[in-house]
């Protein structure tokens, strides 16, 4: 088997991370490293307190080791990530507009690069869970509206758009034939 | 004025190069990727990017076996191989990951591309002889275990007589996800879809081919 059946025409939470991963982020060196060529970027050259864009799976090797600083992206604050909740609340029919690998990358953050964080990191925890109910609650009660033609689900992140994926696809997938055989059956 | 001029000079050198032909190289191994991976039928091998992308493993590879056996106490070099390392895993994953996905969809639908020229066009050379040899071992068996020793009217393996056609072909009514790169109005069941610019939609493939042929649409 080249791959495995299941991972035909989706891809796994590992997947996704993986994309998630090659997101850039700033950090805040601690050590200088000469910079680099990869395959399939340029590393420049990294100063002590010089800011630099690097991916993030780069940023949090070097954090591992205790080499550099993370620089939280302006959404993950407390403040900002309450009023994409406030947004959620008081639109009901639509999602605030949160970064495309907001789950994953709030998530690699909290784990490695807490003591970066201006806020508590336990209230940004509390926060995003809450936002990933309220999201998620939103988007079942939006399956009221699946047909077999098609749905919108605008500002969903990537991750969540994958674990409403199976579902989606096969109810609509069921839905076309049967609307294929009733169509058939009238002619 | 606190700057140096290496610090000018570096950023010179970033503002120039801020999308080396590596970044898009690797941003388009991501998307076809990520494209095999979600569409239902066999897209265009994409042969000069993954050449390139090959040459520079090769590289890569080369650079590490140099430095872990001459450097191998200096720190420095130390965090540069982890480095180093770790993103060649990162591309050889997504390199056999792409490919061991074509290779999927050959298993499954060798008989339909043999049929069709414009499938035939979109397998690299060694892909076509791997469906041949796939396809011709996965026959010989069948035709040794229990196609010899059936009727010879039902030893046909591509029949499409009877109105039912025995050859497996993608399923272009897949429902794919996409993010619309631009408006476009579209028809799904003679209803009209607008897709605006930015706008994620659940959709069947054949709806969308024409327009993600064009990058009009990504998916996702």
């Amino acid at each position: 088997m080249s791959i495995p059946a299941k991972l035909t025409q989706t891809l796994t939470p590992g997947e996704v991370n993986f994309l998630a991963e090659n997101e850039m982020i700033t950090i805040l060196p601690r050590y200088s490293l000469d910079k680099l060529q990869l395959i399939g970027t340029r590393i420049p050259a990294l100063r002590p307190m010089k800011r630099e864009q690097v991916p993030i799976w780069l940023a949090i090797i070097l954090k591992n080791q205790d080499k550099c600083n993370i620089v939280m992206p302006q959404w993950l604050t407390v403040r900002q990530l309450k009023a994409f909740y406030d947004q959620e609340v008081k639109n009901s029919d639509r999602f605030a507009q949160l970064p495309w690998h907001w789950i994953e990358i709030s998530k690699a953050l909290l784990e490695k690069a807490s003591d970066d964080m201006p806020d508590k990191p336990h209230e940004i925890r509390t926060i995003i869970q809450d936002l990933r109910e309220i999201r998620q609650l939103k988007a079942r009660k939006g399956l009221k509206e699946l047909n077999e033609s098609y749905i919108q689900l605008d500002n969903l992140s990537l991750l969540e758009i994958n674990e409403l994926r199976p579902f989606i696809v096969k109810v609509m997938d069921q839905m076309r034939k049967l609307s294929d055989s009733v169509n058939s059956g009238e002619q | 004025m606190n700057m140096n001029i290496d610090d000018i000079l570096n950023e010179f050198e970033n503002s120039t190069s801020t999308k080396s032909s590596r970044d898009l190289d690797n941003q388009s191994l991501i998307r076809c990727w990520v494209n095999e991976r979600l569409t239902p039928d066999l897209l265009i091998y994409e042969a000069d990017l993954v050449d390139r992308m090959m040459e520079r493993v090769r590289a890569q590879i080369e650079f590490i076996e140099l430095n872990s056996i001459e450097l191998q106490n200096e720190k420095e070099i130390k965090l540069t191989l982890v480095i180093v390392e770790s993103e060649l895993n990162r591309i050889n994953f997504l390199l056999r990951s792409y490919l061991r996905t074509r290779l999927s969809k050959i298993d499954r639908f060798s008989i339909f591309i043999r049929s069709e020229a414009s499938e035939v066009k979109k397998l690299s050379n060694d892909e076509y002889v791997y469906m041949e040899n796939h396809l011709k071992l996965l026959l010989d068996l069948y035709n040794t275990t229990f196609l010899g020793k059936l009727p010879e009217t039902l030893q046909k393996i591509d029949d499409t007589s009877g109105g039912l056609s025995m050859i497996t072909r993608p399923d272009l009514k897949t429902v794919v996800f996409i993010r619309a790169l631009e408006n476009n109005d579209i028809t799904v069941d003679d209803e009209p879809v607008e897709l605006i610019k930015g706008g994620i939609y659940a959709l069947r493939y054949e709806a969308i081919k024409d327009l993600f042929e064009k990058k009009a649409v990504e998916i996702i």
